[in-house]
């Protein structure tokens, strides 16, 4: 167990009580934006460093979808979700490629890259990921104005929060 | 760039990616209930479309015996209407109504069956019949449709027979002018396989293009007042005391699918009195 995996583990279960403990909690509380979910932990998945395999990724993302699941009594979705951010993760990577390249042993942070590099970066794999959470979560297109509102909505706070993370606490790894 | 993506190929983290987001659908649809409805719901919705359509296309698969039932059906109500006696004879139409004097009614029998090859563009035409002497066709029967007679029955196997169309050059018919009851022979030059030509009617017969045509009923293939078609045109050819006319054929032979053989019941009792007179 390196330093880089431990550091991870523990980012992750601090990112996923966060959602379960507070976020959760906001939402069921707020009954003026009913269809708004502050998603914050699906930045663990998006800060994983690049030298993991999309496999891999996948595999961590289905389990800490389905541990999200297990609070949000909604077993599947979030862990749907999840497997489907890893997998085009580096889709992300490939479109917005810096001119040097990546190095190895890079996380895609906005201490490595620049902050607006990861303001895109998070921005496409947030704006991709509300999208499959609410379709799935829908389960059908027959509400597809709903399932857009929603996905704008969430989005957009969203990445508020995130962004905030990142400006303040500035991670390395 | 590449090597950052892959200790795996795209193609197996695409599989893993199907195979975990599969589990993510089990366990969706297992464990919640909204989601679970609607999968269920969408799923009676496509098997119903599949089951609808898969009973269309049996359905058109069944045509071809409810077709044939049909078919017998209404032989069946042809021949009672054609046999009782009681009745005045009244073949195929509303617009034909042959009456005869209910003594001289002729029992036929009527025996439907499928056309299974055809022809029209020869010279000599003969089409073929789905039953044969196993199902009581012989020789030298009448074929007919609801529109008028097509052919005669040739050649017989067991289940098979071959017919001479009306299109055949060899072909000849005894028919007479409904309205007057001038008769005259029908036979086919081989061109146009809608229209016949008719000859031997007399000069002094009164012609009207639009005239039916019926069987004249002098043979025992085809009893008196079938439609054959009607009059398209005729002339005198000068030096000639028989009118040169042109039939338009009630069936269009081409496109032949569903026949009745007449079979005459009485037939034997007749050839037997005719070979009397011949023997004598």
């Amino acid at each position: 167990m390196n330093n880089a995996v431990v550091q991870n583990v523990i980012r992750g279960v601090a990112f996923i009580l966060i959602q379960v403990l507070i976020l959760k909690q906001m939402e069921i509380n707020s009954s003026w934006l009913h269809f708004m979910s502050i998603l914050f932990y699906p930045l663990f998945i998006i800060l994983l460093p690049l030298r993991y395999s999309t496999i891999s990724v996948m595999v961590i993302g289905f389990f800490t979808g389905l541990i999200v699941d297990s609070f949000y009594h909604s077993m599947g979705i979030h862990a749907a979700s999840c497997v489907f951010l890893a997998f085009i993760r580096p889709f992300a990577f490939t479109i917005l490629s810096p001119r040097e390249g990546y190095s190895v042993d890079l996380s895609p942070t906005a201490h490595k890259l620049s902050f607006p590099w990861f303001v895109r970066f998070s921005g496409l794999l947030m704006l991709s990921f509300c999208f499959f959470y609410f379709s799935v979560e829908a389960f059908t297109f027959a509400y597809i104005g709903q399932i857009l509102l929603k996905t704008i909505v969430s989005f957009f706070f969203s990445m508020i929060l995130i962004l905030a993370f990142m400006m303040i606490f500035n991670p390395k790894e | 760039m590449a090597s950052f993506f892959g200790n795996f190929s795209r193609f197996g983290s695409v599989l893993v990616f199907l195979f975990l987001e599969l589990i993510c659908l089990f366990l969706i649809v297992q464990f919640n209930q909204k989601q679970r409805d609607i999968w269920f719901y969408s799923g009676s919705l496509i098997s119903g479309k599949f089951l609808e359509m898969s009973n269309q296309a049996g359905n058109y698969f069944y045509l071809s015996s409810v077709a044939d039932s049909i078919a017998n059906e209404n032989a069946l109500l042809l021949e009672q209407i054609t046999n009782d006696k009681s009745l005045p004879l009244l073949i195929f139409s509303d617009t034909l109504e042959v009456q005869i004097d209910t003594a001289q009614t002729v029992r036929y029998e009527l025996l439907p069956s499928k056309v299974i090859n055809n022809s029209i563009n020869k010279n000599r035409n003969f089409f073929t019949l789905d039953k044969g002497s196993a199902d009581g066709i012989a020789p030298h029967m009448g074929i007919v449709t609801p529109k008028g007679v097509v052919g005669i029955v040739r050649q017989v196997s067991d289940n098979y027979s071959v017919a001479m169309s009306l299109l055949n050059s060899q072909m000849r018919v005894s028919v007479a002018i409904k309205r007057t009851g001038y008769f005259g022979t029908m036979s086919w030059q081989g061109k146009n396989p809608l229209v016949m030509d008719l000859d031997d009617i007399p000069k002094h017969a009164d012609l009207i293009v639009g005239d039916t045509l019926i069987t004249s009923g002098y043979s025992a293939i085809f009893p008196p007042g079938l439609q054959l078609g009607i009059l398209r045109d005729f002339k005198i050819e000068p030096g000639s005391n028989f009118y040169s006319a042109r039939v338009e054929l009630g069936e269009d032979i081409s496109r032949l699918n569903y026949i009745y053989v007449l079979k005459h019941l009485e037939k034997p009792e007749i050839l037997e009195l005719e070979t009397s007179i011949e023997n004598e």
